[in-house]
């Protein structure tokens, strides 16, 4: 039918959209500031983004089975508070799996939640989000863990900075959330369970009927995003030396909002890892840049809810399009 | 008088000339009929007519005055109003709120309810529907919510009234019930345009018929004038006879059998069986039960009580994935709600369930995916751009094809397949009856649960007829005959036919 490809606007916007953003605001942060563009500022940038990247990365798959995750602000906060309090106990690997544990777990409870009481995955995951935090702020008193530095030294393995020639990056958070999107990208695009996810985002009562493990996918599907926010948790306990249930406070809108800024549709079905990582990157940009010109919080949040916004914009505008010619 | 005209309209989408040069006159007070396969251009015209779409040149006079049709609201103003085939009604307000929500009699923001419920009782007795003004949606059965879109077309005061496959939901009773309302509207002088795939309603019901083909014109008869054949022949340029002729098979061993399924309030007391190369009919009105009958035997929905045999051996059959590995297909009567997987491409649809047998190492082999969509796609002649084209983009008889194909492809023993043409055209349904035959002829099972009698008579070997949840009737080929079936489905009769297993 369709023989001859169109290729307008519509076509580069889905495909390079994304990536013309980034590039569009680094061009203006290099004039705004020179520095943004020196290497080291930019490696900065990168291993700044992981943090939400591999959070997004797993909140990639729940937006495309037709869900989100409420909850991973408070996974990641919780995932802190466990990392800090038994690193000291039991040493690095136990306390590494203990807490990437306790958020696979709280991702199952979600996913148990949606599946077998049929709750909406809003109300489901902004509950669990409470009670986990809540239960974070048991565990520790309210108080923060704090990790001595001393003592406490290969914590600091998930932010060390190494040195490569003149240039110093935190190594660790950059090598996480390369390994955690090729596999993602792979799950995504090779496996049963990415197929069955987009099919699930599709249409859910067809996949029901063409018998795909429904249930049993969506339970995969929070499970990873827990377990995805608990590495975010390492990555920050170990750059800040501490645990404590505040801090995954909003993180959850920003693993959705990288999420949605790299293409992946709110309405399921239509997922992009490397979208995804892309937005992860722009949103850790944003903040840099308006850092480095001396824009405060309160001009980077205002920034990235335009962008937000325009990105969107554009998006319907053209879905708005091909309705009205398809 | 002409009502509605249209000149020389173009329409294309990317790749496709959708109109192409289409002219069409409409007399005032008429019945005309527009008919055509699927991607013929019926809808699309409609849709410029209901401002849906925009055309990319072209006329259109209403009355013998030029006029741009820009919006829905547009058209409105037009006095055109369009019944699209999937119902636009919100289930969790009134019929009264629902018919009059863009215009609710009232002031400063406040609905006078006494006045609403009013006017809604005066529509609904005009049209005869038998329910309350403020009766929920979603309390309505399908008919009825048909006639709630009619009543929201009527209440505009439109002149002109467009009715998409008003039909294809309806059973025989509703479509009479449709016939009559639109008898009234035509004697109240308006003006419909009626687009069906059934070519009995043409006949039944139009006085003119307009053909299009491939995005043109083909013409335009007194419907008076033609047969079926001919209507056919010039929608495909073919004779129908060609299109599909029943090819007897003899049914050999006992493939399924169902003993006693129950579910308390829908069905009772099921009992029948199937064999190898038999295909087998269930009719019956909609609302008798028998999609929940199959759905439990599927695993679809739970059911109370009951066996399932498969080649002798009973099973549990507690979900889809269970059914298709005991080798169970299943086609969904709604491919939209619960058939494709729209956003995914063509190749992801036929594979989707079968891809532990295509994956190594846990990954998808997509040469083997390839080689499946490629051996399905040529024997079942679908038609498609590429093997990564969105399935959406497809005519509905092709997606027909493709989930025809995914039950396939799991490697099924017995095939369900309900209202195994609904939406799709002369073509496509000639083409699905041919697959049909071929399948049972090679020995696979076939259960076909139909709305349209006639789809049953032309390709069943021997139909069940289902009343309240029971089996009322199980009638041979020979014996078949449209009033016996519906005085079955009806509960006024029983009949078996003898020698007939069941």
């Amino acid at each position: 039918m369709n023989k001859k490809p169109y290729r307008g606007f519509d076509y580069y916007w889905k495909r390079y959209g994304i990536f013309a953003t980034l590039l569009i605001t680094l061009a203006v942060f290099a004039i705004l500031s020179p520095l943004s563009l020196t290497p080291n500022n930019l490696l900065t940038v990168l291993s700044r983004s992981a943090i939400i990247g591999i959070s997004a990365c797993g909140m990639t798959f729940a937006i495309c089975s037709g869900g989100f995750d409420l909850s991973v602000g408070a996974i990641l906060g919780l995932s802190t508070c466990v990392f800090a309090a038994n690193l000291p106990l039991f040493g690095l690997l136990p306390a590494t799996l203990l807490t990437l544990l306790v958020g696979g777990l709280a991702g199952m409870l979600n996913g148990l939640a949606i599946t077998k009481l049929k709750i909406q995955t809003f109300v489901a995951t902004l509950a669990m989000g409470m009670i986990i935090k809540g239960v974070a702020l048991l565990y520790t008193h309210g108080s923060k863990q704090m990790l001595s530095r001393t003592e406490n030294a290969e914590a600091k393995i998930f932010s060390q900075n190494v040195n490569i020639g003149s240039l110093q990056v935190q190594l660790a958070p950059l090598l996480m959330m390369a390994l955690v999107f090729i596999c993602g990208y792979l799950i995504y695009r090779y496996t049963r369970h990415g197929v069955y996810t987009r099919s699930i985002g599709s249409n859910e009562n067809a996949a029901r009927t063409a018998g795909i493990p429904v249930d049993r996918t969506i339970i995969i599907v929070y499970i990873v995003t827990g377990v995805t926010a608990s590495i975010s948790g390492l990555i920050r306990a170990s750059q800040l030396m501490q645990g404590s249930a505040v801090l995954g406070d909003g993180f959850e809108l920003d693993a959705i909002t990288a999420t949605i800024l790299g293409g992946t549709s709110l309405a399921g079905g239509k997922g992009n890892i490397w979208g995804t990582f892309i937005g992860a990157i722009l949103l850790a940009m944003i903040r840099n840049g308006l850092n480095m010109i001396g824009l405060s919080d309160e001009y980077q949040r205002l920034t990235i809810g335009l962008i937000l916004l325009a990105v969107l914009a554009i998006s319907g505008l053209q879905e708005l399009r091909e309705e009205k010619s398809a | 008088m002409i009502a509605i005209e249209a000149k020389n309209i173009y329409k294309s989408f990317p790749g496709i000339k959708a109109l192409d040069d289409v002219s069409i006159a409409v007399e005032k007070g008429e019945v005309h009929a527009i008919v055509g396969e699927n991607g013929a251009g019926k809808s699309t015209l409609m849709k410029i007519f209901g401002g849906l779409y925009d055309m990319d040149s072209g006329s259109i006079l209403i009355n013998g005055t030029p006029c741009e049709i820009k919006s829905i609201s547009g058209a409105l103003s037009h006095g055109i109003s369009v019944i699209y085939q999937e119902l636009n009604l919100m289930p969790s307000l009134t019929i009264a709120e629902n018919i009059f929500v863009s215009d609710l009699p009232g002031s400063l923001g406040q609905v006078n309810y006494r006045k609403l419920n009013q006017q809604t009782r005066e529509l609904m007795e005009r049209l005869s529907l038998n329910a309350k003004p403020t009766d929920l949606v979603s309390t309505l059965s399908v008919s009825q919510r048909q006639m709630v879109e009619i009543m929201k077309a009527v209440s505009h005061n439109s002149e002109i009234i467009i009715m998409d496959e008003p039909t294809a939901a309806l059973n025989n009773q509703e479509v009479d019930t449709l016939y009559n309302i639109i008898h009234k509207l035509k004697a109240e002088g308006k003006t419909i345009l009626y687009i069906s795939h059934r070519l009995r309603e043409i006949f039944d019901i139009s006085d003119r018929v307009t053909v299009l083909r491939d995005g043109r014109y083909v013409g335009t008869r007194l419907t008076s004038e033609l047969d079926e054949n001919a209507l056919v022949s010039m929608m495909v340029g073919r004779d129908i006879s060609q299109l599909y002729k029943y090819q007897p098979t003899q049914p050999g061993e006992t493939v399924l059998e169902v003993q006693n399924l129950e579910k308390e309030g829908v069905f009772s007391d099921v009992s029948f069986s199937l064999r190898e190369g038999e295909i087998v009919g269930v009719a019956g009105l909609m609302g008798c039960g028998r999609e929940e009958i199959v759905k439990s035997i599927y695993g679809l929905t739970r059911r109370d009580g009951g066996r399932v045999i498969l080649q002798g051996v009973e099973k549990d059959i507690k979900s889809p994935s269970v059914a298709i590995k005991e080798g169970i297909g299943f086609v969904t009567e709604d491919r939209k709600d619960s058939g494709i997987f729209a956003l995914m491409t063509i190749r992801e649809n036929i594979s989707v369930n079968i891809l532990r047998a295509l994956s190594r190492w846990g990954l998808i082999r997509t040469d083997m995916e390839d080689e499946l969509l490629v051996s399905y796609t040529s024997s079942m002649n679908m038609k498609y751009a590429d093997e990564m084209q969105r399935i959406m983009f497809l005519s509905g008889g092709n997606q027909q094809k493709f989930i025809l194909a995914r039950a396939l492809a799991s490697g099924c023993k017995v095939l369900i397949m309900l209202e195994p043409t609904r939406g799709i055209d002369v073509g496509a349904k000639a083409e699905i009856y041919s697959l049909l035959s071929g399948l049972a002829a090679k020995g696979m099972a076939i259960l076909v649960i139909s709305s349209e009698l006639p789809e049953i008579m032309s390709v069943c070997y021997r139909s069940l007829v289902v009343f309240q949840g029971q089996i009322t009737g199980n009638i041979l080929r020979d014996e078949m005959d449209e009033n016996l079936i519906m005085r079955c489905a009806t509960g006024n009769e029983t009949y078996f036919s003898k020698g007939a297993q069941i």
